[in-house]
């Protein structure tokens, strides 16, 4: 018995042994510039001007959360405010923004002191320059982050939370050929868009809601269906060929809308990638848009999801209730995409990659914004 | 045409032919050497471009099994050769390793032929190549074939590596742009050029046409052969003419370029342009013809001098034979030198004298021929007057100094004899006198059928006449025969003349024929009869005057006929056949002309008289 | 599931028969999907539905347990109706709909073979309900004794040779079926096959892939351990720190999460990682060897693990429950007669494979481990 005692406190001190090896519990560090770099370039931070692109304003979004309140992107705010965890400091537009923590934000003043946000970078610069812990905090494509892994970057990866869908432009000729926009829909490989351009990070969309976010995405169906596409694609060969618009800045949109012409083509379909340049009307049949939810809840992100598409498609904003149930809310989502104007690809998550000082980071939730206030910076192990 | 004119001609086309067959072989040649020229060109830049497939299809075999060699593909087919491998992982490799490797074209495939990654679609990932099947690829060596590329379909010389790792294969398929930087790549002579047609298209598309700076103008031109071309590839020749100047063709040898299974991909034209054959052979046709020209001038100035030279001469003697012909019998030619000519002219001389005496002597012996026929039908025709009027005159001696009571009844009897028989002496000296002196023909316009007409119808009773065989007389007169400028009553005379010589010959009846045609306004008389025919020598001698073949008369009728028909300037000839019959064919111009025989007839009148 | 069943009754009425099927595809821990389906077939029949009697019926239910962001949505497809028809409503967590409250969990654990030789690994292939057929992997060699009545006979041995020395022997098999055995050791790589004798191929495979339920870890061959890169089934990979073992929930509800897992690290920690590469919390006094166990007695998610002692001393065997990011010891340890060598969780989780030296006798020790419930 006494031995057996010997033998498990001896075990029990290896444990501790191991446990005392191990990173003891720690307290927050104030102070310290964190550094930030994104890729979006945001022109304005008036949230009443109007953006130049859905990328420019989700990043205005993300960047005035933390200005403002943490929950209310779109609220209404002055420059200087002092009502968020942080002021601004100094403003390039376009190209820097330096805030300053507010020491009487009402949750507690912030851990770090002050907060400089680099716009417009490159994805590989970005990369590099964490890998060299020139940041602290970047945004990183969610079809790099195999390579950033590999590299040895640390990766917080939110819920697939950003849609890329496809959007017919009214008025077209095509788009107004509900055939053509079912046999586009129906050609599209969406398991392969995942797995090869997205190397796995998302997963196919046929709804308008991600399964974690409504439970019943799995009720759109994601598959291809090449002999409907290529019975539909049959029946409208007469038409021209459907124009596929992407932003020419966005080599993810490009690597999607080749890919999709491809898919089409060989379902029998005619459809070309046509870059689009910031502010230009390229003429285009149907385009590759990018949204966020603007929030976990079903409701609230199917609705803001509704009101944004529903006018870009030309077709009118199913309207849904406050409160409304589950039910309701997958019949809204079946009604907008029955018409196949709207037509969901993928969920991409948000991904960040941390430098070695950044602790306390928590991957914010769809529609929060970036979680400044609560990350502080320790020593760079 | 003239002598002259024959020895322009005949030096003209003898220079003509001379230079000409000349300048033709000389292009013929000329252009023979340019085809064989162009053609071992066009053979040296086949065998170049040939030389060059082959250097740079063994260079892309080579690029192409370094990318398979590499560590990071054999890495790759390792981790792919495991179950439930992660494919997508290697999904932007190909855009690296084909820059590093310089390949236009880089894809990665896995052993089903599925597309691992691509550097030109790289969109296409997860579709299958239906083609790659598993084969002995390491034997094939580099091939062309149709890439689809982002910017279209395009022309590549591709070869692929296989790494097999256990039971699997990874594909590696890589390969070069072929177009106008290959064709770059040519060294070409001055002159020639090298296009590429990308057979990437269903039909012929100008577009797919290129040279070494790119796309060509005027690609639509050659539409027509490269159809050709594709519906059945093989080694051909064209030319095309880009403006009407035909220095401006260019001709073209099209070689195939065929894919892995034999089907066209594409076709290499050389390019030859024919501009110095063209100027060369127009220099020499410009010399040919100046020199031809030349010659011409030479040939001119050579023949006139040359037939001035020869036919002078001869024309001289020409004269002097028409002179001859005219009756100036005394027409000598100048002999100058001793050629053939001049012994020409000195024989026509000699002829001429000979003619000139032998006509003297003709003209003396027909003269005393006439003379002497004038005197036998003098004599004849005198003498059976002269008898009766003789034994008249004895026949009255006698009654005088016999039966002087019956000389006033035989004085009566043979004064009425002599008186007769003085009376046809005087017919006979009177057709004698009327011979000698022929009227000249009084012209107006003469009706000839409606003349032929009245002398028929004169003779008419005759032809039907009791005691003598019927004559048949057949007309066949043209009908709207046109008048003539003739004296009517000669020519009647001279007709009547024929028709009594026709009932002459036909003692035993017959058909008397008459005919007439006009030529021209000329008009032809025909009077023919079916009697015992003439003999040549009767013939020839037919118109003689005083020359008969009857028993009767003057022999002056014919001889008349053809006075009337020479004054009228006419012709008349006969012909005749031995128990046939006889014709006379009398030419009679439509105003008549002088006739150089009326003067002989008129002079040997006069000398009869 | 009798609002489900409400909105569900006026559409199927009462002309037409039902079949209803059920399945599970939320992350939550398994559910009795029986007793799901029982529950709403019978309340379909108290609203005047008719159940299919027989394997086919006039209208197909099919019913899908989802997970949404607040909690679980019930998904009814309806087919075979006038009109398709999908129900959605949300539910509760289901588990708590479950029947009476969990029984304490407590570990057992049977001998079943033991040898002096070293043995790295041990698996029994029912080949055959009148004998058992056992594979035993040794550093060098793969045996198969036949359990028939009692009585074993060594049916087949083959030599695998070894491709590193290793003062620490590790080895792994994994029978695909009765048939075909796959054994993994440091750098080599065994497939044998019964056809009809049993042979072996073995290749030298550095940098090899273990498998294990639903996921491969990287074996790095002369250091003993497993490097932390882990592929998973649908072709996912991801990074952890080295490890001797991992553990993520139960395989059994269809796959891992490619975010929650705790690796027993080759520093002697044992770390929980949930979606990001900093671990979220640290376990104190585990060992090397962990191994998921299938939730039992009401408890989700159990790992089963060893303690931190050395080779020199017995050890034991504990059993943890992990909620969020803690680990509650449950039920009392598992005492072994010396340290734990192997400790393999099988395919389904419901038991674990052991291997022990018993330090009184030498012997080396096959052990089956199991979790029970006691009140």
């Amino acid at each position: 018995m006494k031995l057996r005692l010997l033998l498990l406190l001896a075990a029990t001190s290896a444990g501790l042994f191991a446990a005392g090896r191990a990173e003891p519990a720690r307290r927050p560090r104030y102070g310290g510039m964190l550094r930030v770099e994104i890729g979006a370039t945001v022109n304005s931070i008036d949230p009443s001007v109007a953006a130049a692109s859905s990328e420019e304003a989700a990043a205005r979004d993300e960047i005035c959360s933390a200005i403002n309140e943490r929950r209310r992107p779109e609220g209404a705010f002055a420059a200087n405010a002092a009502s968020g965890p942080f002021r601004v400091a100094e403003w390039e537009p376009g190209k820097r923004l330096m805030l300053e923590a507010n020491p009487s934000y009402r949750e507690g003043r912030p851990f770090v002191d002050s907060v400089e946000i680099q716009m417009g970078k490159s994805s590989r610069d970005r990369l590099l320059d964490l890998e060299v812990e020139k940041t602290d905090i970047a945004e990183i494509p969610a079809e790099e982050v195999r390579r950033a892994s590999e590299a040895g970057v640390r990766i917080a990866v939110s819920q697939p939370d950003q849609l890329i869908a496809l959007v017919f432009v009214p008025g077209r000729a095509i788009s107004e050929n509900a055939h053509s926009r079912e046999a586009l829909s129906r050609s599209v490989n969406r398991s392969a868009i995942v797995n090869f351009i997205l190397q796995k990070e998302g997963e196919p969309a046929g709804g308008l809601l991600p399964q974690w976010s409504s439970g019943t995405a799995f009720l759109f169906s994601t598959a291809v269906d090449a002999v409907a596409a290529r019975n539909l694609w049959a029946e409208v060969s007469g038409l021209p060929k459907i124009s596929l618009g992407y932003d020419a800045s966005d080599s993810l949109e490009q690597s999607l809308a080749e890919r999709i012409a491809v898919d089409a083509r060989a379902a029998g379909g005619l459809v070309t990638a046509v870059a689009i340049h910031a502010g230009a009307d390229g003429g285009e049949d149907v385009r590759i848009v990018r949204l966020g939810m603007a929030s976990p809840d079903p409701r609230e992100a199917l609705a803001r999801l509704v009101a944004v598409l529903g006018p870009m498609a030309g077709s009118p904003g199913e309207t849904l209730p406050a409160a409304a149930t589950p039910q309701q809310v997958y019949e809204t989502e079946r009604a907008v995409l029955n018409t196949y104007r709207i037509v969901p690809l993928v969920w991409m998550p948000r991904v960040y990659g941390l430098g070695a000082r950044v602790r306390d980071w928590k991957t914010p939730e769809a529609g929060e914004g970036w979680p400044f206030a609560d990350v502080w910076l320790g020593d760079a192990q | 045409m003239t002598f002259r004119t024959r020895l322009f001609l005949l030096v003209v086309i003898a220079l003509l032919l001379s230079v000409g067959i000349v300048a033709v072989g000389v292009t013929a040649v000329t252009r023979r050497a340019f085809e064989d020229s162009n053609h071992a060109r066009s053979e040296a830049l086949v065998a170049q471009f040939e030389r060059e497939f082959d250097r740079h299809k063994q260079d892309i075999v080579h690029r192409v099994q370094g990318v398979a060699d590499a560590e990071a593909t054999v890495r790759m087919a390792i981790d792919l050769s495991r179950p439930k491998a992660d494919v997508s992982v290697y999904v932007n490799d190909a855009r690296g390793v084909s820059a590093s490797h310089q390949l236009d074209f880089l894809d990665f495939a896995s052993d089903d032929g599925s597309i691992i990654s691509s550097n030109e679609s790289p969109a296409r990932f997860g579709y299958k190549i239906d083609w790659l099947a598993p084969q002995g690829w390491a034997s094939t060596g580099a091939f062309l074939m149709k890439v689809d590329t982002q910017s279209g379909p395009a022309l590549g010389l591709t070869s692929v590596s296989v790494v097999r790792v256990g039971d699997k294969n990874l594909y590696v398929l890589g390969g070069e742009r072929l177009g106008k930087d290959f064709l770059r790549s040519l060294v070409l002579p001055s002159g020639m050029r090298a296009l590429l047609y990308m057979n990437l298209d269903p039909d012929f598309q100008a577009g797919d046409l290129v040279d070494e700076s790119g796309l060509i103008a005027y690609g639509e031109r050659f539409r027509e052969f490269v159809e050709q071309e594709r519906a059945q590839p093989g080694e051909r020749s064209f030319t095309i003419a880009w403006t009407p100047d035909a220095a401006s063709a260019e001709s073209f040898h099209a070689l195939p370029l065929l894919g892995r299974q034999g089907e066209l991909i594409g076709a290499l034209l050389v390019g030859s342009s024919e501009r110095e054959r063209v100027l060369l052979e127009r220099r020499i046709i410009l010399l040919a013809t100046a020199v031809a020209g030349m010659g011409l001038l030479f040939g001119l100035l050579l023949s006139w001098w040359g037939a001035a030279r020869v036919t002078r001469p001869v024309r001289k003697l020409a004269e002097g034979a028409r002179e001859v012909s005219e009756g100036n019998w005394s027409a000598r030619v100048e002999v100058r030198g001793s050629n053939e000519i001049s012994q020409l002219a000195k024989s026509f001389n000699h002829m001429t004298e000979q003619l000139s005496e032998q006509r003297e002597h003709l003209v003396q012996a027909e003269r005393v021929a006439a003379w002497r026929e004038l005197a036998r039908r003098l004599a004849h025709e005198l003498k059976n007057p002269l008898f009766p009027l003789q034994t008249t005159v004895e026949n009255l001696q006698r009654a005088k100094e016999q039966s002087p009571e019956q000389f006033e009844e035989v004085f009566r009897e043979s004064t009425g004899i002599l008186l007769s028989e003085i009376e046809s002496l005087k017919k006979i000296v009177g057709r004698f006198s009327d011979f000698a002196k022929m009227p000249q023909p009084e012209i107006s316009s003469v009706d000839l059928n409606e003349t032929i007409r009245a002398v028929v119808k004169l003779f008419e009773s005759q032809f039907s006449a009791v005691g003598r065989p019927p004559i048949t007389s057949e007309l066949h007169l043209e009908e709207g025969l046109p008048s003539i400028q003739a004296d009517e009553a000669l020519l009647r005379r001279a007709i009547e003349n024929l028709v009594l010589n026709a009932m002459d010959a036909m003692p035993a009846g017959g058909v008397l024929m008459l005919r007439t045609t006009h030529q021209n306004g000329d008009v032809d008389l025909e009077i023919s009869d079916t009697g015992s025919g003439l003999t040549r020598e009767e013939c020839d001698r037919l118109f003689t005057p005083y020359y008969t073949t009857k028993q009767h008369g003057t022999g002056l009728g014919l001889a008349i006929v053809q006075s009337v028909v020479s004054d009228h300037g006419g012709r008349i000839s006969v012909e005749s056949e031995s128990g046939v019959g006889t014709s006379f064919f009398i030419h009679l111009p439509a105003k008549p002309s002088l006739a150089p025989e009326a003067a002989v007839i008129q002079k040997a009148s006069s000398n009869g008289e | 599931m009798h609002a489900l069943a409400e909105k569900i009754a006026p559409i199927l009425g009462s002309a037409h028969t039902f079949a209803i099927e059920v399945k599970d595809i939320s992350s939550s821990a398994p559910v009795d999907l029986n007793g799901l389906q029982r529950s709403l077939a019978d309340q379909l029949d108290t609203l005047g539905g008719r159940r299919s009697k027989g394997p086919t019926a006039d209208c197909q239910v099919q019913v899908t347990l989802s997970a949404d962001v607040s909690g679980y949505v019930l998904v009814a497809d309806l087919s075979g109706t006038e009109t398709p028809s999908t129900i959605v409503i949300e539910v509760a967590n289901p588990q708590k709909t479950a029947g009476p409250p969990p029984a304490a969990p407590s570990l057992e654990a049977k001998v079943v073979w033991r040898q002096q030789q070293r043995l790295l690994d041990f698996a029994q292939a029912d080949a055959d309900p009148a004998y058992v057929l056992w594979y035993l992997l040794e550093p060098e060699r793969i045996e198969l004794y036949e359990f028939r009545g009692g009585t074993q006979i060594l049916y087949d041995a083959k030599t695998l040779g070894r491709a590193f020395v290793s003062r620490d022997p590790r080895g792994r098999i994994v029978l695909a079926d009765a048939t075909h055995v796959a054994t993994y050791l440091a750098g080599m790589q065994c497939d044998g096959a019964w056809n009809p004798t049993f042979t072996i191929q073995c290749v030298q495979i550095p940098g090899q892939q273990w498998p294990m339920p639903g996921v491969s870890w990287a074996f790095e061959s002369p250091r003993n351990y497993f490097s932390g890169n882990m592929i998973f089934a649908n072709g996912l990979e991801r990074k952890f720190p080295a490890f001797y073992s991992a553990a993520s929930p139960s395989p059994a509800t269809g796959g891992h999460s490619k975010s929650l897992w705790i690796v027993a690290g080759v520093e002697g920690k044992a770390e929980l990682f949930s979606g990001v590469t900093e671990p979220a919390s640290k376990f104190a006094g585990w060992g090397s060897d962990i191994a998921t166990m299938a939730p039992a007695c009401g408890l989700e998610w159990l790992v089963l693990a060893t303690g931190t002692g050395d080779w020199t001393q017995p050890d034991r065997l504990q059993l943890y429950q992990i909620e969020g990011d803690r680990a509650r010891a449950v039920g009392q340890p598992l005492q072994v007669p010396g340290p734990v060598l192997t400790l393999w969780p099988a395919n389904d989780g419901k038991s674990a494979r052991v291997v022990t030296r018993n330090l009184e006798t030498g012997d080396y020790e096959a052990s089956i481990v199991t979790v029970a419930c006691r009140d």
